[in-house]
């Protein structure tokens, strides 16, 4: 009796363990056939029979991308992470003051702009895009980082002002009250007290934002059509709509696309948990 | 000259000064990059505005509203837009549920599969688009090689151009990249459930289905909701996807309501008309976010 009830438990394992593989090769196996594509010369990439431990090992495809080839990635990434760094930075510090006035201070309407900060977050951004387009060609702001960057900050700072808004109510108000006893200002509480504390909804919040920035397709779509200002995901796109495709290249250019989201979610990944789930949890 | 800015940045008597300084900012943003613009294609949409000239608006009321009503390229649109919904919320939901529950056990390696399990959610669309329309290739691709190796398929499938193929194909990207959001959240919510719970159960002698629905469910009911809502509104949204990997083929098979949308604003310049449509999709999504934001507001009170 006893032995069978062992035999099951070990069953239980072997099955947690095999469906915990599953899993993830399901999740992570994509991620290596591109890594695996873009590190092979192109004539290993056509065969009957794939490799699937890659052979002839180079970094042409990389260096062909970067070297401006057809899709000049390189600009490409300098302009994605210049938008995207831009982007988080604004939205970061505009969230903390929005958060911070939403969270503390009780103001009239505080309520009701709130409520209206959750509904700008849902709108569709397509419903927004013929509108943007001819907005940004009038102040000439189509074809340049600016552009996208508004773009982005107003599409992006609702997000990050909710995250903040709920970390910020987790921090007791007596820390804050202390502190303006012992002379603080408030925007010197806020800055010594309310800040350092929720610095990892802040890491959380920025991750976040840094995120869909460096993703964001549609609105770039719209706004950009030269390869001055393009982004990455702008640029990936060309490889399908206007040249053969060459899945050396695009894998290449693919990994470059996702090196700084990845790494950026894996060191910081307990915040961007926290953050993710903001409201999502009753505490 | 100091002495009025150092006024006017002495907030300790005024919060309403305060608060403005604080809440200027997104204000602008929001209401002139968002609020604007919403109200500048809602005008749009009842003329009649040609590209080519912008500025020669004829009031037409209505008329793009029933335009889209009575168009069968729309009315597809909406039906594939539904169907990608139901699909793709459902699976992510049910993989979601799981995979948290077995995220919840402890084995060895657990804290690395849990990190690693985020990724996809970082990864662009475009790219998860490219990514899967490489693996899924017609003659060289990975999945089709497999398939026939252990002998489901006879011959390879051009999966993205066929008919029965191309939607259940976006619906495995969509997948791919958006069941870790589903994971987290409802993991989260796993995690507040005491573990004396289960201890009260076994010793009641539930079984591991009966406390599944009777514990483990409504425990996360909440999680499962929030996540159901945006998951729903992204999947609303849906754009990139679709436009790498099948542009809305074959035929319209996997053209959404924003794909449509997209089309007519930005390849046909009908901008009035894509002005409606945007509208109804606009619709469509707030509804679902008052439904959101009620149970949001319910649940803040119930704390």
């Amino acid at each position: 009796m006893k032995k069978r009830w062992v035999n099951v438990k070990r069953l239980k394992r072997l099955m947690l363990y095999l469906a915990v593989i599953a899993v993830m090769i399901f999740f992570l196996f994509p991620f290596y056939w591109i890594l695996a594509t873009s590190i092979q010369p192109s004539g290993q990439l056509y065969l009957p029979t794939p490799n699937f431990i890659p052979r002839n090992i180079t970094l042409q495809n990389f260096i062909s991308v970067l070297g401006g080839g057809r899709v000049n990635i390189a600009i490409a990434l300098k302009n994605s992470l210049i938008v995207a760094i831009v982007t988080t930075g604004a939205c970061i510090i505009f969230g903390i003051f929005a958060a911070y006035a939403f969270a503390r201070l009780k103001f009239k309407g505080s309520n009701i702009m709130f409520i209206a900060l959750i509904f700008v977050e849902m709108l569709p951004p397509v419903a927004l895009l013929i509108p943007f387009y001819l907005i940004f060609k009038q102040l000439r702001l189509t074809n340049t980082l600016q552009g996208l960057i508004i773009l982005q900050i107003s599409w992006l700072l609702p997000i990050v002002t909710w995250i903040l808004y709920s970390y910020f109510k987790t921090i007791p108000r007596d820390l804050e009250d202390s502190a303006r006893i012992d002379g603080a200002s408030k925007v010197g509480a806020l800055m010594r007290v309310i800040v350092p504390l929720s610095l990892p909804g802040i890491v959380s919040a920025g991750v976040i934002c840094f995120v869909f920035s460096m993703g964001e397709f549609m609105g770039a779509m719209a706004l950009v059509n030269v390869e001055r200002t393009q982004t990455l995901p702008l640029a990936l796109a060309q490889f399908v709509t206007k040249y053969q495709i060459e899945y050396g290249n695009i894998t290449a250019s693919a990994i470059l696309a996702i090196i700084f989201p990845v790494l950026f979610v894996l060191i910081f990944q307990r915040y961007i948990i926290k953050g993710l789930t903001a409201g999502a949890v009753k505490e | 000259m100091k002495r009025f800015f150092l006024k006017l940045f002495n907030f300790e008597h005024s919060n309403r000064k305060l608060v403005a300084v604080l809440v200027i900012p997104t204000l602008i943003l929001v209401v002139g990059v968002v609020l604007y613009p919403l109200i500048y294609s809602f005008v749009m949409s009842f003329g009649d505005v040609k590209f080519a000239n912008i500025h020669d608006y004829n009031f037409v009321g209505i008329f793009q509203y029933v335009r889209a009503f009575t168009d069968s390229a729309f009315i597809n649109s909406l039906k594939v837009s539904a169907t990608f919904v139901f699909f793709a919320v459902l699976v992510k939901l049910i993989l979601g549920i799981l995979i948290a529950l077995m995220l919840k056990e402890n084995f060895v390696g657990r804290s690395l599969a849990r990190a690693l399990i985020i990724i996809p959610w970082a990864t662009p669309f475009i790219v998860v688009g490219l990514m899967w329309k490489w693996m899924l290739h017609s003659k060289v691709g990975v999945i089709n090689f497999l398939l026939d190796k252990v002998g489901i398929i006879e011959s390879y499938i051009p999966f993205l151009s066929t008919r029965t193929f191309a939607m259940p194909c976006v619906i495995l990207a969509d997948v791919w990249q958006g069941t870790p959001f589903f994971v987290i959240i409802i993991l989260a919510g796993l995690q507040t459930i005491p573990d004396d719970i289960y201890e009260a159960a076994r010793i009641d002698g539930g079984g591991a289905i009966k406390n599944f629905f009777y514990i483990t469910l409504p425990m996360v009911k909440f999680p499962i909701f929030i996540s159901t809502i945006l998951g729903t509104i992204f999947a609303i949204n849906a754009f990139d996807l679709f436009f790498v990997l099948t542009r809305g083929g074959p035929g319209n098979i996997t053209t959404n309501a924003t794909l449509f949308d997209w089309y007519n604003a930005f390849k046909f310049y009908h901008l009035s008309y894509a002005s409606a449509i945007s509208y109804i999709i606009l619709s469509i999504s707030m509804t679902i976010t008052v439904v959101y934001v009620i149970i949001l507001r319910r649940t803040g009170e119930a704390q």
